[in-house]
């Protein structure tokens, strides 16, 4: 981040820069200060210009082996290695080691008279001496404008000041110089009419009882600067200014997907859940279980043996352990196995910049996949919307440059949409999901859906989500003509549904026994029809039988009647079986 | 002093004549080229040149300037009462 910036043959043209080592300002500098030359440092009291400037200097020494003279007006030797050896650098050991030479230049108003023309050759040659003693490329002036108050010619002194700023020049040390932030000029006595290569302010401001740092490039001649405010801290490590936006946009995005630890959920995520190195926002009012959500995806991600870090900002490490015990969550082992990290602390512990810098801090050393924020509106709360914004923005940045997923949970205000009140981050998140209340019939029933997912195929279906005790199920909600039914109206619909299915098999039943009766009376019916066609037919059959004998009897008898009369006509025709008896008579 | 301008001879001039005239000689006076010796300078907290440091009778006092104007320098060494102003 700081010394990896490769040189490009277009660079080479500008002006050579210094880099200071110190996080962040070599960003906003594109490089470093002008190298060879005075940078003025101003601002009012508390606000770190001697600790900027010394940190200039030792990490000069230590990270770019480039020695430094620091002539200080204010402190005494011994005092300035105290100071700064609360940032964790060794001053004492670096002056042994002639890296670093301290010069305490001390003079008191009383101490001096005037008495005749006089110059200031005593700090030249001094600053000479020092400079020369070990190399040094680089020279610290704090602060200078001491002078001023102990001694009496201005006219000499301002002469003086500007063959010390043209001497450090030609000496071609980089140098910084502090001063007093004035009423109305950049400094106090106008230093900076003398320095007119790169001026940094800085400033130190109270808001809403939470004091923040901020630092500016006010004028860097000849080189593209950041011109905006940047909060910066003093820490454990030194100064870290943060870049509110990043100039560059070009992180890694990876095309593989991790798991919810919600199977719905991913299938409604086109199947697979969310990118890795993506940024996660889940919203929602309170009780929606926000938290439940993000601890089962943390879970989820424990057990493809990835770390997590958890940044709770509303409840103890113990609490969220026990009330997800409470759905069938264990995330103790998961904490015990080192793969799970719950970080608690109090939004209103600290200012804003100092939680960011916390959870860098944090990030840095447990190395996680997973990092989870919740909630970030807690933090957002503690500064204005740009600022909390800003934050979110140079976290889900850090966050994205290290392939780290990030999930932010945010609690929205009930009555606003949620839509409206997250207006500020959700251009900085790639998924959104929507937790909601639905209430009616007497119940308050959680939804779920997609807001949004880049770069993946999402299910635009609203559902609904139950926390029973195994944990989270995600199922259809009733979408009909009455509209979106949850919890028990969803149950009774389906209820009714279930009723009407089983009228209607019931009716098809009936329909069907029925059709079965007719065939069955239809049956009975051919059957008896055909009996009495039996019948019908045996008499026939009878009857002729019955005809067929008399005819033929009659047939014998009139040819017995015939033979008895002699009468032989009607033999033939009777011998044809046919009885005319009519006519016969 | 730094290196022998005209500011400096004049400066060691006037401290000579003051230290032979007023002090008769009950002085000891060292005059330092911080060119010559850098160190000496931060050793004695010099930032002006010409200072003229006045280590003993204690407290120590200090005088910048080409010594022009004594008149500081006399209360200081306590001269005026005695009505031995010369320069």
């Amino acid at each position: 981040m700081k010394t990896s910036r490769a040189k490009s043959p277009a660079r080479a043209t500008l002006l050579p820069k210094c880099p200071t080592g110190i996080q962040g300002l070599d960003e906003i500098t594109d490089g470093g200060l002008p190298r060879g030359r005075p940078t003025l440092v101003c601002g009012g009291a508390g606000c770190g210009k001697t600790l900027l400037a010394a940190e200039f200097l030792v990490r000069g020494a230590m990270q770019f082996d480039e020695p430094g003279v620091f002539i200080a007006f204010e402190e005494t030797e011994k005092e300035l290695k105290a100071n700064v050896a609360s940032l964790g650098f060794d001053l004492a050991g670096l002056v042994r080691r002639k890296k670093i030479v301290v010069d305490y230049v001390h003079i008191e108003r009383g101490d001096a008279q005037e008495s005749g023309e006089y110059d200031l050759e005593g700090l030249f040659v001094r600053l000479n001496h020092a400079i020369d003693s070990i190399g040094a490329k680089r020279v610290v002036l704090d602060t200078l404008e001491v002078l001023f108050a102990s001694l009496p010619n201005e006219a000499i002194l301002r002469s003086e000041l500007r063959r010390l700023f043209r001497w450090l020049k030609d000496k071609g040390v980089t140098a910084v110089i502090t001063a007093e932030r004035g009423r109305e000029s950049l400094t106090r006595h106008g230093l900076e009419e003398y320095v007119s290569d790169c001026v940094i302010v800085l400033d130190h401001r109270v808001n809403d009882q939470i004091a923040t740092r901020h630092l500016r490039v006010v004028k860097y001649r000849g080189a593209l600067h950041g011109t905006n405010e940047f909060p910066f801290l003093i820490g454990e490590d030194g100064i870290s200014v943060l870049p509110i936006t990043s100039l560059a946009l070009n992180h890694v995005a990876s095309s593989e997907r991790i798991a919810t630890g919600i199977p719905r959920l991913d299938a409604m995520l086109g199947g697979r859940g969310f990118f890795r190195g993506s940024s996660i926002l889940l919203t929602g009012t309170s009780g929606t279980g926000k938290t439940i959500i993000s601890s089962n995806f943390a879970q989820a991600a424990g057990r493809r043996g990835e770390r997590v870090l958890y940044f709770s900002f509303e409840e103890s490490p113990n609490q969220i352990t026990r009330n997800m015990h409470s759905i069938g969550l264990r995330l103790e082992p998961l904490m015990k196995r080192g793969l799970l990290r719950i970080h608690s602390a109090r939004p209103s512990l600290y200012g804003l910049e100092m939680h960011l810098a916390t959870m860098f801090k944090e990030i840095a050393t447990f190395k996680p996949h997973v990092v989870i924020i919740d909630p970030i509106t807690s933090l957002m709360d503690l500064g204005t919307d740009s600022e909390g914004k800003g934050m979110v923005t140079r976290l889900i940045d850090y966050l994205k440059a290290g392939q780290i997923t990030s999930f932010f949970t945010s609690l929205t205000q009930g009555g606003k949409a949620p839509q409206e009140s997250e207006a500020a981050m959700s251009s900085l998140m790639d998924s959104w999901i929507l937790l909601q209340d639905f209430e009616g019939n007497g119940e308050r029933n959680r939804v779920l859906y997609v807001l949004k997912a880049r770069g993946m195929k999402h299910s635009n279906q609203i559902r609904e989500f139950l926390i029973s005790d195994h944990g989270i199920d995600v199922v259809d909600a009733y979408i009909g003509a009455s509209g979106v039914l949850t919890g028990s109206a969803r149950a009774a619909q389906n209820a009714l549904e279930k009723a009407a299915v089983l009228a209607g098999q019931q009716e098809a039943a009936q329909l069907v026994r029925e059709v079965e009766r007719k065939r069955a009376a239809l049956e009975r019916q051919i059957s008896s029809l055909r009996a009495d066609h039996k019948t019908e037919a045996a008499e026939l059959r009878r009857i002729a039988e019955q005809v067929g004998t008399s005819t033929r009897l009659l047939g014998t008898e009139r040819a017995a009647s015939g033979i008895l009369r002699q009468a032989d006509a009607n033999v033939a025709a009777g011998a044809r079986g046919k009885a005319r008896p009519g006519r016969s008579k | 002093m730094a290196g022998a301008t005209t500011r400096s001879r004049l400066a060691v001039l006037r401290v000579r004549q003051l230290c032979a005239v007023e002090l008769k000689d009950h002085c000891d006076l060292a005059v330092i080229d911080i060119y010559q010796q850098p160190e000496l300078a931060r050793a004695n907290q010099i930032v002006a040149t010409p200072t003229l440091v006045i280590e003993f009778p204690r407290p120590m006092r200090r005088f910048i300037g080409n010594l022009l104007n004594t008149a500081g320098l006399v209360v200081e060494l306590d001269l005026a009462a005695k009505g031995k102003i010369i320069l």
